[in-house]
């Protein structure tokens, strides 16, 4: 039982170091996604042989992904709220919707990279598509992880004690990755996708 | 009592109702909404590009705000996280000012401010196309697709073949009057058909070169110094 009520830690900075984490771990990944996006941009407009941004890219199928991403983003916040207000019912309903968004999401991105494929356009092809898959591919990775991310705390809330004293710090630092993997998302969209090429 | 001390800490919750949380994913698509109509409107490309950039940076503000409730949250966590998105945007900037348009598409030459090239070895090549009013044969004076031979070589041929033509260690070979010691077809059919094989591509099938600017490249390599 001791084990199950454990002592909120005291730290100097007064807060709690598992969200610190967070913050640094997202602060570090501003610079991760920052080096990729200047790499596109500076490739962009590059390759010598075809097929070139504007031959391949779907907008129209990309806005539908980017449109499931973002209400990830919303049924996620509301996982935290429920866990924050112990609607706990709530938390495991959205929880599973941001799920399962997030697999939506990745399923676009494959279909879109086999299209690409198709095309004739892989990573060694050319500037945009080694640019492109490198940038759209860690990205991807990131939805991946947040997925196993957020499945294990479905899967924790399921237990008999469900997520424990710190449910709402564990949902809302997870909160924090899955929004941020939709911010680099919402700046790729514009970048790759809208800006004219 | 720890414990009332714990849920006290933990129930410092973002103000936010799910009624609010809902317009605000409302909000965020209306934006995504006016940025792809943007994208379709046939805007001229600057400010296009500027209000694309406008509208995703208010969306970036507003997901971090109110979905990461940063603008409730301790201090401490908005450094951080400020830190390293100040970090990442200088990052970029320097990024792009060392190399964007570093062997740009033709259509960026003569736009390219000299320190933008690598190390600013581009110095003698950009001399060079200076000579444009010399008298004709001059092999320095060559023009490619209406560029100066010398700008055009700057622009499409230095990423493998070097800012001084002295070759790329595993990419291409050096191109400099010393070494290119056969004749003049023997490079027009290189430059013309590429190398099957190796990275140099065709010429004639990238960027649609004639015989004539051909012509002035092999003139340029063979007889120009750099
Ligand atoms: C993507 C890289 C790449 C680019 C860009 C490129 N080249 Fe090459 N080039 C090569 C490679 C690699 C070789 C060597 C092929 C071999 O090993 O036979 C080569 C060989 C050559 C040769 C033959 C040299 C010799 O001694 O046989 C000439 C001439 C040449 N390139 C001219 C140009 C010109 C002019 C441009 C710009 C319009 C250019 N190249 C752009 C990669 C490139």
């Amino acid at each position: 039982m001791a084990a199950a009520h454990e002592v909120q830690h005291h730290t100097s900075t007064g807060v709690d170091n598992r969200k610190l984490l967070m913050w640094v771990f997202l602060a570090s990944e501003c610079l991760f996604f920052g080096t990729l996006i200047s790499t596109y941009l500076i490739f962009k407009g590059e390759s010598l042989v075809p097929p070139r941004p504007e031959d391949v890219l779907d907008i129209p199928l990309t806005s539908a992904s980017t449109f499931v991403l973002l209400m990830s983003s919303l049924t996620m916040v509301l996982a935290v709220y429920g866990a924050q207000h112990g609607r706990i019912g709530m938390m495991k309903g959205m929880l599973l919707c941001t799920v399962l968004l997030g697999l939506g999401f990745l399923g676009f991105q494959v279909y879109e990279f086999m299209h690409f494929v198709h095309e004739g356009l892989s990573l060694s092809t050319n500037q945009f598509g080694a640019s492109f898959y490198v940038l759209t591919g860690f990205h991807g990775f990131h939805v991946g992880i947040g997925v196993l991310y957020l499945t294990s705390l479905l899967i924790g809330s399921m237990r008999r004690h469900g997520l424990g004293r710190d449910r709402d710090l564990w949902v809302d630092t997870a909160g924090l990755y899955w929004h941020f993997v939709d911010i680099v998302w919402i700046v790729i969209f514009t970048i790759i996708y809208l800006m004219p090429h | 009592m720890e414990h009332e001390a714990a849920a006290a800490q933990h129930n410092e919750h973002p103000p936010t109702t799910i009624r609010q949380y809902v317009m605000i994913g409302l909000i965020l698509t209306v934006l995504t909404v006016i940025e792809l109509w943007l994208s379709y409107s046939g805007l001229p490309h600057g400010p296009l590009i500027a209000a694309l950039l406008f509208f995703s940076a208010v969306k970036f503000v507003i997901v971090v705000a109110l979905f990461m409730h940063l603008r409730f949250d301790h201090p401490l966590f908005r450094r951080m996280f400020a830190f390293g998105f100040v970090l990442a945007a200088i990052l970029l900037v320097a990024l792009l000012g060392l190399f964007w348009g570093d062997h740009a598409s033709t259509d960026l030459v003569g736009g390219i401010p000299e320190g933008a090239v690598v190390a600013g070895h581009g110095d003698s090549e950009e001399g060079e196309a200076e000579g444009e009013g010399e008298p004709a044969g001059d092999p320095a004076a060559g023009m490619v697709q209406g560029i100066p031979v010398a700008e055009f070589f700057q622009a499409n041929c230095v990423a493998c073949h070097g800012p001084n033509r002295e070759g790329v260690t595993g990419l291409g070979l050096p191109l400099l009057p010393s070494v290119l010691d056969q004749p003049d077809e023997f490079y027009h059919d290189t430059i013309a058909n590429g190398r099957t094989g190796t990275a140099m591509p065709s010429w004639t099938a990238t960027k649609g070169l004639t015989d004539a600017d051909i012509d002035a490249l092999v003139q340029f390599i063979k007889h120009v110094e750099p």
